[in-house]
């Protein structure tokens, strides 16, 4: 990075404006700058799912108490998941950095800095994996593109492998399918036998493992905030609804991230899906214990990943449900998607959802028997089976940001935009190339949503806010309505720091305003407790 | 550094190649053992390495969906950005390896003060399209070399090649394509300050080979014009297991032929594996139907998990007292 | 007036050197990147910079007021503000400009004129410091609003005990809590 260095009074000369010299990318150390990466794990919290050397550390001190044989700690972690994933190792070996992928990164585009590059996020691995696991890199060393593991490797990987945030869209672009978020799982892992993870993942983790969700909320806490819910929508429908919890023999079991509960704006999306359920007269329970649909654990490790999810289907069983519903999230349906089956099934004691409301049968999840939401209120929408007054959201002109793991992880797009017509007048599109396959990460994905990062997740979070602005300038969009927990919270502040004035919404959130209630009194408010349109006080 | 290195080991290999047949005079090792071990290296080396990668096995269906996922009916499916079938996937590879269709999605065109501006990057998809076809039209050419009577197939790639008739001989567009493929990806890694910085010398290695080798091909057929039947002595030989070294084949056959040979022992042990590997990659090559049919991981192992019981056990009264209900009493 | 029409004649000319010489902030490579990819959403910091500059010469050559100049300033900051510079760094590139139009304009600028045109620049200085300021300030303004917004619904479960109980400690921690964000 150019350091400025010039005396005041060279300003007014003419001064030489040659390029500073850079260093190759080998030779230029890792720097932690303030505000962009996340504190150290907290030895409390590693130690309740037992990982590895749990103690309190933090990345800017010099010592990261690392285990004596550390290297080999690396060298034995990189053997075993190379025998493990076919990917890790194809990955490896096949890149031939051609840099279709280096401008595709939403933190190289906000950043500049070139070891966000996918292609150089990936190579800061490789060289590791040159130097000791292929013959050229061991023979011809650093020509071969190989190096040594050093502590400051260790230090740059940590570094950077925690500004990736899996959003695979390099993988879109890479002619081989390289997939950033492969290696970068890869590595965390690695970093996780040696205690090095971070406290804002390393926390919900411990939470969710002992408690059932992120936030670490208690069985009755759980139920005292969705009455809260209850009591608002009852204020503003007239309606009193009576959801159930941990209730067996319901047909469906509800899960969904439990930031919903408790963050705003999430929990106006939460408020819509009771007024949905209830609306439909949808035989469904909340549960306590599997009260978490987002994956923290994703962030650390497969197998932790793999003991959280463990709880969807445990919950399912006991409480002897039909299938499964889960809510608006990102990496949770990624997770749902592509892996919880093959962890955690076969889910053999469950049936091919069917919708008790329109009978359609969702084949698509037949093995996994769980669907999104989005493909469950869709469906009612289609077969006309709720009454929906979408000008009760005339005040809002939406846009939709599809979340990376979605789009990418998954191909749900076109359902949350077919509820979204029905829901609202107004709604634009972004530009082409920043949505669906293309979509822009929110910056903040993978357990990089904490605060001591604000900086590192305002740079990856540019490219989405630019594509929102341009729709703000061009249709005076307001509202920026994305399936995802983790959206809502951060879009929520780089909307207020890139694009103030534009709001973030779930999709059910807008749903529930629209939704017309049977014996419901006219609304004079939406979730929000705002007037709605024409009901402005003069 | 990172080019020097490179450019001066091809030309060590052509001042080997030359003073070995020129002063030496070992044609018989050039000619006939080097050929011989390069294709052994390039045959076992690539068969243990797709053996190595296949020894691992795919865990999880880790498709990287690039379009809209088969759900309810009346939505339209992407079937091949987003496959659910065999026969989706298949074309989806076909697209991919055939036509590397991930690369031409660079090809884009973006709105700029109400003009139309191309992104740069689909000159990558054009010229990388241009080099490796045609990469694979002189070596399906070079079989001519290996069979008796040459096949009808190959006769008539070899007019297509040559269809401008231009030139005595022909000129074949591939050998051109070939040269001026390999020089736009080599400019490209040193014109473009990202793609410069991101090279190795791994990646001006090969380049330098193809361009050297592409060279030396033209030179023998446009301008020194080889003995080709001699030349075709010596290969048929080496098919037949009957190696001879047929006099009056110029030094820089030796060259040409040496350049290939390390090309092909190079081959297994660097990126160009990606002629195999593109082939297994798993986030292109798996239907995205994880819902719909189980994908088992082989190494699946049980795991600890904080089950409901020991959760109930924690919290079992104040989940009465919150009138949840609850297992045990 | 007659500078504003050099200024003018030469938009494209000092446009394209101002942004080369801010684009060179940036590291080697990003800066090529910067120049050469002309997407306003594939390379948002290139757009957002040329587009800035350009609205800081319109402002030179015509309509100079702050309101202007501050939302163009902001549009280049609010950037630079999130990225490894440094405060001055961040917005060092308003003075390259003085000596871009000494180099295209030479001797065609003097005295009076050339003062009023340091001036200005000064004043771009200034009002770059306030919007950069602003920015930092917004960054922060940022992480507390968010961590409001995540535990909205306990605030709201803390107040409601706060009304039931009237307790005195938990009032007086609500005190505290608000002094501090006015003195903030």
């Amino acid at each position: 990075m150019a350091k400025f260095s010039k005396k005041p009074q060279d300003l007014i000369a003419d001064i030489d404006y040659s390029k500073t010299p850079q260093t190759e990318w080998m030779d230029t150390p890792v720097e932690f700058k303030e505000h962009t990466f996340c504190w150290g794990a907290k030895g409390k919290n590693l130690e309740v799912v037992g990982f590895p050397n749990a103690r309190d550390w933090s990345p800017t001190e010099e010592d990261w108490k690392l285990p004596q044989d550390w290297e080999n700690i690396v060298m034995e972690g990189i053997k075993d998941r190379l025998s493990k994933y076919r990917s890790f190792k194809l990955f490896m070996d096949i890149c031939v950095r051609c840099g279709a992928c280096a401008d595709k990164c939403h933190f190289y585009i906000g950043s500049g800095d070139p070891k966000n590059m996918p292609v150089l996020r990936a190579e800061l691995f490789r060289s590791i994996y040159r130097r000791y696991f292929t013959a050229p890199g061991r023979v011809f060393g650093r020509l071969a593109g190989a190096r040594e593991l050093t502590l400051q490797v260790l230090k740059e990987w940590w570094y950077y492998f925690y500004q990736c945030t899996e959003c695979r869209r390099c993988s879109v672009f890479c002619p081989y399918g390289i997939d950033t978020a492969e290696i970068t799982m890869m590595v965390r892992e690695l970093t996780n036998l040696l205690g090095l993870n971070t406290d804002w993942i390393s926390g919900p983790v411990a939470n969710c493992y002992m408690k059932g969700n992120h936030l670490g909320l208690e069985p009755h806490t759980i139920k005292s905030s969705v009455e809260f819910f209850l009591d608002d929508i009852e204020t503003i429908t007239g309606i009193r609804i009576e959801p159930t919890f941990n209730r067996k023999g319901a047909e469906v079991l509800f899960v969904t991230p439990s930031g919903d509960l408790f963050a705003d704006p999430g929990t106006y999306t939460a408020m819509g899906y009771l007024m949905l359920f209830h609306e439909i007269g949808l035989d469904y329970t909340w549960s306590t214990y599997a009260s978490e649909g987002g994956n923290f654990g994703f962030f650390t490790s497969n197998e932790m990943a793999k003991r959280l999810n463990a709880k969807i289907y445990a919950e399912a069983k006991r409480l002897g449900v039909k299938w499964i519903l889960g809510g608006e999230c990102g990496h949770m349906w990624r997770v749902l998607n592509q892996y919880m089956d093959t962890w955690n099934g076969p889910a053999d004691f469950l049936e091919v959802p069917k919708s008790p409301i329109t009978g359609t049968v969702f084949e698509n999840a037949k093995t996994t028997k769980m669907i999104h939401i989005t493909e469950f209120t869709a469906d009612l929408i289609r077969n006309n089976k709720i009454k929906l007054d979408p000008s009760r959201n005339d005040n809002l002109i939406v846009t939709y940001h599809d979340s990376c793991n979605t789009a990418r992880g998954m191909g749900l797009l076109e359902e949350p935009r077919y509820i979204i017509r029905h829901v609202c007048n107004h709604f634009y599109e972004m530009p082409e190339d920043t949505i669906r396959e293309k979509t822009f990460c929110c910056g903040s994905g993978t357990g990089l949503n904490a605060g001591e990062n604000m900086e590192l997740r305002m740079r990856g979070g540019l490219p989405r806010a630019m594509a929102v602005k341009h729709v703000k300038e061009k249709h005076g969009v307001n509202m920026l309505a994305n399936v995802c927990a983790i959206d809502r919270a951060t879009l929520s502040a780089l909307m207020d720091y890139y694009n103030k004035g534009v709001r973030v919404t779930g999709v059910h959130e807008m749903v529930g305003n629209a939704l017309v209630m049977k014996g419901e009194k006219p609304r004079e408010t939406n979730l929000r407790a705002e007037p709605l349109p024409g009901k402005e006080e003069a | 550094m990172k080019m020097l290195v490179p450019l001066s080991a091809v030309i060590v290999m052509i001042i080997i190649a030359l003073a070995g047949v020129e002063a030496a005079g070992l044609q018989a090792l050039f000619g006939i053992a080097i050929p011989y071990i390069a294709f052994l290296v390039f045959v076992i080396g690539m068969v243990l390495k797709v053996i190595n990668w296949a020894k691992s096995p795919v865990p999880f269906r880790i498709t990287t969906t690039c379009g809209q996922q088969q759900s309810l009916p009346w939505i339209k499916q992407n079937k091949i950005e987003n496959p659910s079938t065999c026969f989706h996937t298949f074309i989806r590879m076909v697209l991919e390896v055939l036509l590397f269709r991930s690369l031409f999605r660079n090809l884009k065109t973006e709105l700029n003060d109400g003009k139309v501006v191309y992104g740069s990057d689909k000159w990558l998809w054009l010229f990388a399209l241009v080099f490796h076809y045609s990469f694979l039209v002189v070596l399906i050419r070079h079989i001519r070399f290996f069979v008796v009577d040459m096949p009808f197939a190959i006769e008539i790639i070899e007019a297509l090649d040559s269809f401008f008739q231009v030139g005595v001989p022909l000129l074949y567009l591939s050998g051109l394509g070939l040269l001026v493929g390999a020089i736009f990806l080599f400019l490209r890694r040193i014109v473009i300050p990202q793609v410069r910085y991101i090279s190795l010398p791994a990646d001006y290695f090969p380049l330098f080979l193809v361009i050297a080798i592409a060279i030396t091909g033209i030179i023998m057929r446009y301008f020194t014009k080889v003995d080709v039947v001699a030349v075709k002595n010596l290969t048929m030989g080496l098919v037949t297991f009957s190696p001879v070294v047929p006099e009056g084949i110029g030094s820089i056959f030796y060259v040409h032929l040496f350049l290939v040979c390390t090309l092909f022992a190079y081959f297994p042990f660097s990126k160009l594996v990606h002629m195999g590997g593109v082939f297994l990659s798993p986030t292109r090559n798996l239907a995205n139907n994880s819902r719909m049919e189980r994908h088992i991981n082989p190494w699946n192992y049980p795991v600890h998990v904080h089950t409901y019981e020991e959760y109930e056990n924690e919290f079992r009264d104040k989940m009465k007292k919150a009138g949840l209900p609850v297992e045990k009493e | 007036m007659a500078l504003q029409s050099l200024l003018k004649g030469k938009k494209d000319s000092l446009l394209k050197k101002w942004f080369d010489q801010t684009a060179q902030s940036y590291p080697s490579q990003t800066t090529e990147f910067l120049k050469n990819n002309k997407g306003q959403f594939s390379n948002p910091v290139g757009y957002s910079l040329k587009k800035g500059l350009e609205g800081l010469l319109d402002a030179l050559s015509g309509d100079f007021n702050d309101e202007t100049l501050k939302n163009v300033l902001d549009s280049i900051i609010r950037i630079r503000a999130v990225q490894d510079f440094t405060p001055s760094e961040s917005v060092y590139f308003v003075f390259l400009i003085k000596s871009i139009v000494a180099q295209e304009l030479g001797t065609q600028v003097e005295g009076k004129e050339l003062l009023e045109f340091n001036n200005k620049i000064d004043r771009i200085a200034l009002i770059a410091f306030d919007v950069y300021m602003q920015c930092r300030e917004d960054l922060f303004e940022v992480r507390v609003k968010e961590v409001e917004k995540r535990n909205f619904r306990l605030l709201q479960v803390a107040n409601q005990l706060f009304e039931l109980r009237g307790d005195a400690a938990l009032s007086q921690c609500q005190e505290d809590s608000h002094t501090e964000k006015e003195t903030r």
